[in-house]
C-alpha cells in the first residue's frame, strides 16, 4: 500500500494532462477515462482505509529531511476516502450534466487537477509541498468556478481568486517564517525542533497566526468567508459539490488541524480561538442561509454554518487536550471529523440535487419553483435524505455527529456550546424546510409543466450518496467500524507530537 | 437484543414504513393492504401488552463518553394504557383512509401517506415503551417528521402548514434534547452514576439547573400537545392538512404523546410538589389555553380551523387536571385525554367527510346537510355534545372530574395555586359553556340551516368511512354512561398508583340527582320565560319578505351560523385582540420569523458584494487572530 502512495497524486495528474488532447470529438472517451481514474482512486482509498496500513513514502528514495515524503496515517486515509467518494459522485454526475457546457474535456482535466491537488495536500509530509498542492487545487478551482464564462461566474471567480490569493500569500509567508526559524520544511522535523526548543518563539507564533488565517480563509470561516457565497453557487453543480463538499475541508480544516495539532502543538488560546471561529461561522452562516432566495446560495451559506460544526469539534478537542481531558478531547474530535465526513457526503448530494433541479427548471430562484415533487420524484427523495441528514434527524448520519458534538460539549461542562449547537441545528432545519417548501411542495407554476427529471448517471450519483447518508450512522453504531475508520484519524490529532515520532522513527 | 413482544409494535411499522417511503407510488394498493395489516397487528399487540405486559428489552446501541444510548423497552402501566389507545387510533384512521384516499386525486402521495402513518404508529409505540430518555427523544423526532410528511400530502397551502408545524415542533424538540442532557447532568453528583433511564431518575426542583431542564421538557410536551402559547401550528395545519391526518395526529396521537411526556416529567422525572411556582405555571397554561383558544374558535369560519382551536382548548383541561396534583384531577386529566382523542378524532373525520362530499370546509357555504348525510350528522352531533360536556356523554364525566380535582385541591393544599381555585374552576366551566356555544354554531351551519342549491346532490360517505366515525361515537356514549365500570375501573384507576403513589383512592361524587334535576328544570324554565317575555312584549312582527313582486330564489336568505357570535367579535377591546390574532401578532412562529428576517436582512446588507469590504473584514480578522494567538489579549 505504502508503495502506491504517489499514485494518489500521479494518476490524476497524468490523466489531467492527457485529457485536453481528446478535444471535442473524443468527449465520451474523455468522460470514461476521467470516471475510470476517479473510480480507481476510490478503490485505492478504500484499500488504504481497510488495510489500516500507515507509513511514509520517500520520493526518489531521498531520505528525509533531505527529500520529500508522503505520509499516510489515519487522518490522511480518512480524508483520501472522503475526497474519492465525493469525487466519484461528482464525476459521475458531470458525465451528463456537463453536456450543457462546451469544452468538457478541459473541465474534466481541471477536475482531475483539483483532485490531484487535494490528494497531495492530505498526503504531503512537507509543508512547502503542502502549499504547492494547495495552490494546484485552488487554481483549478478558480478556473472551475468561472467555467460558465458568464458575467456572474467571472465576477465570482475573480473575487474568489483575489481573496484566495491573499490566503495563499499568508500561508506562503508563514512557510517562509517557519523555515527561517527551524531550518527545515519537513513537517515532522519542524515539530521536533519546536519540541526541542520547548515551545514557540515570537516568530513561530506569528507564523501560527498566519496559518490560522490562511487556512481559515480556505475553510471559509467567518469572517474570512466572503468569497464562498459567490463562488460556490456560480460553479457548475458538480463543482459546487466538490468545493463545498470536500475542498474547503481539505485545504482548510485538514491543513489547519494538521498544523495546529501535529506541528505547532495545541494551546488554550488557539483552542478557544478555533472554537469561537467555529461558533461564529455556525451562527452567522445559518442566519444568512435562512434569508436566501437562491437555492445554491442558501446551500453555500449552510456550508459555512456546517464547517463551523467541524471546526468547533476540533477546537474543543484542542482546548480539552490542553486541560488534560484526553478522553473528552477524542470524543470532541471524533464528532468534528465524523461531521466533516458526513457533511462531505450530504452537502455534495445537496449540490448535485440543486444541479438536477436547475437542469430541469432552468432557474435557481426559489420563488419561481414549486410542486416539483411530482416531476422530480427521485431528486426529491434524495434531497429529503440529504436534508434529513444535515438537519440531524435520527437515524440519518448528521444526527450522530451532532449528537457526539453535543455530548462532548455537555461532558466538558460547556452547556452553552451545546445550546448553540442545538439552536443552529434548528436554524438548519428551518432553512431546509424552506427549500422543500418552495421547491418540491406547493403549486407547480405554469412554466414548469414540462420539467423533466434527468435519469441515468446523474440519478445514480445522487442515489449513491443518499445510500451513504442513510448508512453512515452505522459508523458509530457498529462497534468494529468506528475503530477501523474514525478512531485512527482521531488518534492522529489527539496524539499531537506523536506525529513527528511516527514519521522520523524512534531513533530520530 | 432479547426477543420480546415489545419490539414488534415499535420496529415492524418503523421498518416497513421507512421502506414504503422509498418505494414508488404505483404500488398504492399494496401500501393500503400492508398498512391495514400492520395496524391490525399493532392494535392486537397493544391489547396483549396492556393485559399481560411483556419482557423488558435492553439493547445498548452506543456509548459516547459517559453517556449511553440504550434501547430500553419496558411496559409501564401508563405507557401500556396510552399504547392501547394510540394503536387503536392508528387502526381506525387507517380504516378511514382506505376509502377516502382512493376517492381523491392524491394518489401521488400514497407512499408518503401510508409510510408516514406507519412511522407514526411505530414511533409512538417507541415513545410509550421507551424507558431511556435519549431513545425516547429519537422516537419523538420520528413522530415529528412523520407529522410533517403527513401534512405535506394535503393540497394547496399544505406546504406552508407542514413547514410551520415542523419548525415549531422542531424547535421544541431542540429544547427537549437540551433538557434531556441537563437531566442527565443533574441526575447524580457522581459522573459515573448519572443516568438517562427514566425509572431511576427523580430530581428535586430546588436549584436552577433542574428547573431549566424541567422548563425545556415542559416546552416540548406542551408544543406537541398544542397548548398555548405554542399551539399555533395546530390551527394552521388544521386548515390545510387532510382531515384524516388531523384526526390521527394533532387530535389524537400528538395529544397522547404530549400529555404522556407531561405526566412523565411532572410525576416521574421531577418532584414538583415542592415547587409551587412550577405547579402554578402549569395551571396558568391550562386555564389560559382553555379560555383563549375557545374564544378564538367561536369566531372561526373554517370548519377544520374551528375544530383545531378546540383541539387546543381541550388540552387546557388535561394540563389543568394534572396541575391540581390530586388523584381525581389527574385521573380526570387522563380520562379527558382519552375522551378528547375519541370525540375530536370523530369530529375531524366528520368534518373530513363533509369536506370530501361537498368540496368545501367553509361554514358559510355549507348547510342543511342533516338530511343528506344522516350518519355523519348523528355521529357529529354525539361528538359535539361530548366535547361540550353535556351529560350523559363522556366529555361531561371527565370535565366533572377535573372540576372536582380543582375543588379537592382547594381543600387539601395550601399556597397560591390552591388559593386561586375559583379562577381555575371558572375558567374550566366558562370554557365548557363557550365550547357548547361554538358547537351550536358548527352544527347549525353544517347540518341544519338551509341547503345551498349547489349541494343538492351531496351524498353520504361510504360505509368504510362511517364505521370509524360510528365506533368513535359509540365510544363517546359508552364511556359516558358506563364511565365507572369501563374506563375508570378497568383502564385508568390501575395506573394511578404509579403516578400519585399509594393513596390513589378518590371518591367520585358525580351528582346529586335531586338537586341537579331541580337546577336543570329551573334553567329550562327561565329560558322559556325569556322566550315568552320576548314573544309577549309584542315588538316582533312577522311578515313575509317584501320582494317588490319579483320571485326570488336567494340562497343567501338563511340564518347563517357564521354570524352567531359577531357581537362578540366586534365588541370593543375583543375586536382589536381578534384582529391582532388573525394577523399573527400573537404567533411565536410569525414573530420569530420577522425577527430572523430583520437579522438576516442586516447580515445581507453587510454582504454587499464589494471586494474592498471583504478585504477589510479579512484584515480585521487577521488582527484579532494575531492578538489572540500572540497572547497580547
Amino acid at each position: 500500500m505504502i508503495g502506491l502512495l504517489p499514485a494518489f497524486v500521479v494518476i490524476p495528474l497524468i490523466a489531467a494532462f492527457i485529457l485536453p488532447l481528446f478535444g471535442k470529438k473524443g468527449k465520451d472517451a474523455a468522460t470514461i477515462l476521467a470516471n475510470a481514474v476517479i473510480l480507481l482512486l476510490l478503490v485505492l482509498a478504500v484499500v488504504a482505509v481497510y488495510s489500516g496500513k500507515q507509513g511514509i513514502y520517500e520520493i526518489g528514495d531521498w531520505s528525509i529531511p533531505l527529500g520529500i515524503n508522503l505520509v499516510l496515517d489515519g487522518l490522511s486515509a480518512l480524508m483520501l476516502l472522503a475526497i474519492a467518494t465525493v469525487a466519484t459522485a461528482a464525476m459521475l454526475f458531470s458525465a451528463r450534466y456537463m453536456e450543457q457546457y462546451t469544452a468538457k474535456a478541459k473541465y474534466l482535466s481541471l477536475f482531475l487537477l483539483m483532485v490531484a491537488g487535494m490528494n497531495g495536500v492530505v498526503l504531503s509530509g512537507d509543508i512547502f509541498n503542502l502549499f504547492v498542492f494547495l495552490e494546484i487545487a485552488s487554481l483549478a478551482s478558480y478556473a472551475l468556478v468561472g467555467f460558465g464564462c458568464g458575467h456572474e461566474e467571472l465576477e465570482a471567480s475573480f473575487k474568489y481568486m483575489v481573496l484566495g490569493s491573499v490566503g495563499s500569500i499568508f500561508i506562503l509567508f508563514s512557510v517562509g517564517l517557519v523555515y527561517g526559524h527551524t531550518g527545515t520544511l519537513n513537517m515532522a522535523y519542524i515539530s521536533q525542533t519546536i519540541q526541542n526548543n520547548g515551545g514557540l518563539n515570537a516568530g513561530l507564533t506569528f507564523a501560527l497566526a498566519l496559518f490560522i488565517v490562511g487556512f481559515g480563509l480556505k475553510a471559509a470561516l467567518v469572517p474570512f468567508h466572503a468569497w464562498l457565497p459567490d463562488a460556490h453557487p456560480s460553479a457548475p453543480a458538480p463543482i459546487s459539490a466538490m468545493l463545498s463538499g470536500i475542498l474547503i475541508k481539505t485545504l482548510g480544516v485538514y491543513a489547519l488541524s494538521r498544523v495546529v495539532f501535529n506541528i505547532f502543538g495545541v494551546s488554550q488560546a488557539t483552542g478557544w480561538l478555533i472554537i469561537v471561529l467555529g461558533l461564529i461561522s455556525m451562527i452567522i452562516g445559518a442566519f444568512l442561509a435562512i434569508g436566501q432566495e437562491d437555492l445554491k446560495r442558501l446551500m453555500a451559506y449552510s456550508s459555512i454554518s456546517q464547517i463551523g460544526y467541524v471546526v468547533l469539534g476540533i477546537g474543543l478537542g484542542a482546548a480539552l487536550i490542553q486541560k488534560g481531558e484526553d478522553k473528552l478531547a477524542s470524543l470532541a474530535i471524533l464528532g468534528g471529523l465524523f461531521h466533516l465526513v458526513n457533511h462531505a457526503v450530504y452537502k455534495s448530494l445537496l449540490f448535485l440535487n440543486s444541479g438536477s433541479i436547475e437542469m430541469a427548471t432552468g432557474t435557481r430562484r426559489l420563488e419561481q419553483m414549486g410542486g416539483l415533487a411530482a416531476k422530480l420524484p427521485y431528486t426529491r427523495a434524495t434531497c429529503a435524505v440529504a436534508s434529513a441528514s444535515i438537519v440531524g434527524i435520527p437515524p440519518f448520519s448528521g444526527f450522530w455527529s451532532k449528537l457526539i458534538l453535543i455530548i462532548a460539549a455537555i461532558l466538558a461542562g460547556y452547556y452553552w456550546i451545546a445550546a448553540i449547537i442545538v439552536f443552529v441545528s434548528l436554524c438548519t432545519l428551518i432553512m431546509y424546510l424552506k427549500v422543500h417548501r418552495y421547491v418540491f411542495l406547493g403549486q407547480l407554476p405554469e412554466k414548469l409543466q414540462n420539467a423533466r427529471e434527468n435519469k441515468g448517471t446523474m440519478l445514480f450519483a445522487m442515489a449513491f450518496l443518499a445510500c451513504l447518508c442513510i448508512l453512515m450512522g452505522l459508523l458509530v453504531i457498529i462497534p468494529g467500524l468506528k475503530e477501523a475508520v474514525l478512531d485512527p484519524a482521531v488518534k492522529v490529532l489527539t496524539g499531537g507530537f506523536e506525529y513527528s515520532r511516527f514519521v522520523i522513527g524512534p531513533g530520530g | 437484543m432479547e426477543k420480546s413482544i415489545l419490539c414488534i409494535p415499535v420496529f415492524l411499522p418503523l421498518i416497513i414504513g421507512f421502506v414504503m417511503l422509498l418505494l414508488p407510488n404505483r404500488l398504492s394498493s399494496l401500501f393500503r393492504v400492508l398498512t391495514l395489516i400492520i395496524s391490525v397487528i399493532t392494535f392486537v399487540l397493544g391489547i396483549i401488552i396492556f393485559t399481560s405486559g411483556g419482557t423488558n428489552v435492553t439493547w445498548s446501541i452506543v456509548q459516547l463518553g459517559e453517556i449511553k444510548l440504550e434501547l430500553l423497552l419496558t411496559a409501564t402501566p401508563l405507557g401500556n394504557f396510552m399504547l392501547l389507545f394510540a394503536m387503536g387510533f392508528g387502526l381506525l384512521i387507517t380504516l378511514y383512509s382506505l376509502k377516502s384516499r382512493s376517492l381523491g386525486d392524491d394518489r401521488d402521495n400514497a407512499n408518503i401517506y401510508y409510510g408516514a402513518t406507519l412511522l407514526t404508529i411505530g414511533g409512538s409505540a417507541g415513545i410509550l415503551l421507551s424507558n431511556h430518555l435519549l431513545a425516547l427523544l429519537i422516537f419523538w423526532e420520528i413522530v415529528t417528521v412523520s407529522l410533517y410528511l403527513l401534512i405535506s400530502t394535503g393540497k394547496d397551502n399544505s406546504n406552508f402548514a407542514a413547514t410551520k408545524s415542523f419548525a415549531m415542533i422542531g424547535a421544541s424538540d431542540a429544547a427537549f434534547m437540551l433538557g434531556v442532557f441537563l437531566v442527565w447532568v443533574c441526575s447524580n453528583e457522581n459522573i459515573a452514576e448519572r443516568t438517562l433511564v427514566i425509572s431511576s431518575i427523580s430530581l428535586p426542583t430546588d436549584s436552577v439547573l433542574p428547573v431549566i431542564a424541567f422548563l425545556l421538557l415542559l416546552l416540548a410536551a406542551i408544543t406537541k400537545a398544542g397548548a398555548m402559547p405554542l399551539h399555533t401550528w395546530v390551527p394552521t395545519s388544521g386548515e390545510y392538512a387532510p382531515a384524516s391526518v388531523m384526526a390521527l395526529l394533532p387530535a389524537a396521537i400528538d395529544k397522547l404523546l404530549g400529555i404522556y411526556l407531561l405526566l412523565i416529567i411532572v410525576k416521574k422525572i421531577f418532584i414538583i410538589e415542592t415547587a409551587a411556582t412550577l405547579n402554578l405555571l402549569l395551571a396558568i397554561i391550562g386555564a389560559a389555553t382553555i379560555i383563549i383558544a375557545v374564544m378564538i374558535a367561536m369566531v372561526q369560519h373554517n370548519l377544520k380551523k374551528l375544530l383545531s382551536y378546540h383541539a387546543v382548548s381541550q388540552v387546557g383541561y388535561m394540563i389543568l387536571g394534572i396541575a391540581t396534583g390530586t388523584p381525581i384531577g389527574i385521573a380526570g386529566g387522563i380520562f379527558h385525554l382519552v375522551n378528547n382523542a375519541i370525540y375530536k378524532s370523530c369530529l375531524f373525520l366528520c368534518g373530513g367527510a363533509v369536506e370530501q362530499q361537498t368540496g368545501t370546509a367553509d361554514l358559510e357555504e355549507l348547510g342543511g346537510l342533516g338530511k343528506k348525510m344522516p350518519w355523519t350528522f348523528a355521529t357529529c352531533l354525539i361528538a359535539a355534545l361530548s366535547i361540550s360536556g353535556i351529560p350523559p356523554f363522556n366529555g361531561f364525566v371527565s370535565k366533572w372530574m377535573i372540576y372536582q380535582g380543582v375543588i379537592d385541591m382547594a381543600s387539601g393544599q395550601a399556597g397560591t395555586i390552591a388559593g386561586l381555585w375559583p379562577v381555575w374552576l371558572v375558567a374550566a366551566m366558562f370554557g365548557s359553556a363557550l365550547t357548547l356555544a361554538s358547537f351550536v354554531k358548527l352544527i347549525h351551519s353544517m347540518f341544519l340551516s338551509r341547503l345551498p342549491s349547489g349541494l343538492k346532490n351531496t351524498r353520504e360517505v361510504s360505509a368504510l368511512q362511517i364505521i370509524p366515525m360510528a365506533i368513535l361515537a359509540a365510544l363517546c356514549v359508552i364511556f359516558g354512561i358506563f364511565y365507572s365500570q369501563v374506563p375508570l375501573q378497568k383502564l385508568i384507576n390501575p395506573l394511578l398508583p404509579s403516578l400519585v403513589g399509594e393513596n390513589a383512592e378518590y371518591k367520585l361524587s358525580l351528582w346529586n340527582a335531586g338537586l341537579a334535576t331541580v337546577l336543570i328544570a329551573a334553567g329550562i324554565g327561565i329560558g322559556v320565560l325569556i322566550w315568552l317575555i320576548g314573544r309577549l312584549s309584542d315588538k316582533i312582527r312577522i311578515v313575509p319578505t317584501w320582494t317588490c313582486g319579483e320571485i326570488q330564489e336567494n340562497d343567501k336568505m338563511i340564518v347563517p351560523g357564521t354570524h352567531f357570535y359577531k357581537t362578540v367579535s366586534s365588541m370593543d377591546g375583543l375586536k382589536q385582540l381578534y384582529t391582532g390574532q388573525s394577523k399573527g401578532y400573537f404567533d411565536i412562529y410569525d414573530q420569530g420569523g420577522r425577527l430572523a428576517m430583520a437579522l438576516t436582512g442586516f447580515l445581507r446588507w453587510l454582504h454587499s458584494g464589494m471586494l474592498p469590504m471583504y478585504l477589510t473584514w479579512l484584515t480585521l480578522g487577521l488582527l484579532i487572530v494575531l492578538f489572540v494567538v500572540c497572547g497580547i489579549l
